[in-house]
């Protein structure tokens, strides 16, 4: 996860909650089946309706992950399951780039017109590129994109991915979880065109992306990857040659997160406020 | 492509649809739509069951909007079944578990004469 920042701040908050949502279940016994505690919340006691708030904050963070990790596991194996429905051997101009191409993650030829070019899989990645891809860019180019696409391969950048959605998911009364999720993303897009510039010089990845985005049938924008500022920003990072620096954090999701946090840290305090007062014995820990 | 996978992709009345679109090659009104549609028909379609299933390949991407006059024009924004089943591959799965190479494209000049240059330099 070398300089990852974005999913490593990810997993310090998801791991910096648990002991919290833990507390939220062990309250939620408590609740459930000590009188005492229960008597707190028959008579509308704050500590138990905090509490209560943890129990719903923590069962929603475990099921949105759950949701999202199961997607994105169900995702790839119907997207195998595409490509290799697909899956072509390679051919003319296919063969030729593939051929003397030191290929570091297994390269798959789709017949499909549409350009594409992807890497999918979690634990062993491997590169899917499709007919139009190789019809629409030279060889010097094609090159870049496998480079490209090499990049994230090595790194497991899908499994990256999924995990970050996950843990954004988790976080989900953290609004900036979101936003470091796609900062993460745009990191593996960066440090992927670095890469291919390094292998294949950078006027080869310049042309792979004019050639796209100039292409009538080129992939149009995922849905919740629609960036306007990003090829922006990986045009700027070609022609200097370092990474741009990253923008200011949203405000309007800065503020519902400093919300969301103290809201946590509310539930937090009444749920020991219900453990202290059902278990008197463990105000002396 | 297959019938199935097809069927996957567009509903019966959605390809009839797109294929009224590839056929005519240019941006068309709901109503010339319609009519075609309806040319062989026993049982005409309404001009809202067009109106809507247009604007729904619109929001999807299929199909590309845009106004003419007091009302739009549609037309085809991809260019096969096998080209939507490609976007709707990067649309369900490029969020998850997937990185690709181009997923955003930007129809800035500027941007592409800045490529140019890079492409050009020695």
């Amino acid at each position: 996860m070398t300089r990852d920042r974005p999913l490593l701040v990810l997993l310090a908050a998801a791991a910096a909650s648990y002991p919290a949502l833990v507390l939220g279940w062990c309250v939620a016994a408590l609740l459930g089946t000590v009188p005492a505690a229960r008597e707190l919340w028959l008579a509308g006691h704050p500590g138990a309706l905090a509490a209560a708030l943890l129990v719903l904050m923590a069962a929603v963070a475990v099921g949105n992950a759950a949701r999202v990790l199961v997607r994105g596991l169900w995702q790839t194996w119907r997207f195998h399951r595409w490509v290799a429905r697909r899956r072509v051997p390679p051919s003319g101009r296919a063969h030729a780039a593939l051929a003397g191409w030191d290929a570091v993650a297994p390269v798959r030829l789709v017949g499909t017109r549409q350009p594409l070019a992807a890497t999918a899989g979690l634990w062993r990645p491997y590169v899917v590129i499709s007919s139009g891809l190789v019809a629409e860019l030279g060889g010097a180019e094609l090159r870049a994109v496998l480079a490209h696409e090499e990049a994230h391969a090595r790194r497991r950048d899908p499994l990256r991915l999924l995990l970050g959605r996950a843990l954004a998911a988790h976080l989900w009364f953290l609004p900036l979880a979101a936003e470091m999720c796609g900062r993460a993303r745009r990191g593996y897009e960066l440090a992927a065109d670095r890469h291919a510039a390094d292998r294949c010089g950078r006027a080869a990845v310049a042309g792979a992306l004019l050639r796209l985005v100039s292409a009538p049938m080129s992939t149009a924008s995922t849905a919740a990857f629609a960036d306007p500022g990003f090829l922006r920003a990986r045009v700027s990072q070609l022609e200097s040659g370092q990474p741009p620096r990253a923008g200011a954090l949203p405000r309007g999701r800065t503020a519902l997160t400093m919300s969301g946090a103290l809201a946590f840290v509310l539930t937090v305090s009444g749920a020991w406020m219900v453990m202290l007062l059902t278990c008197p014995g463990m105000a002396g820990l | 492509m297959g019938r199935s996978e097809r069927g996957a992709v567009l509903g019966p009345l959605e390809s009839e649809v797109m294929n009224v679109l590839w056929g005519a090659g240019e941006a068309l009104p709901v109503r010339a739509v319609l009519d075609e549609l309806n040319r062989e028909r026993t049982a005409p379609l309404a001009y809202t069951t067009v109106m809507t299933v247009l604007s729904r390949l619109a929001d999807r991407g299929v199909a590309r909007r845009r106004r003419a006059g007091r009302g739009y024009v549609y037309q085809a924004e991809l260019g096969s079944p096998a080209d939507i089943a490609v976007r709707q591959l990067l649309d369900d799965y490029g969020d998850a578990a997937l990185a690709s190479f181009v997923d955003h494209v930007d129809g800035d000049e500027r941007l592409r004469s800045r490529l140019r240059r890079l492409v050009d330099e020695p």
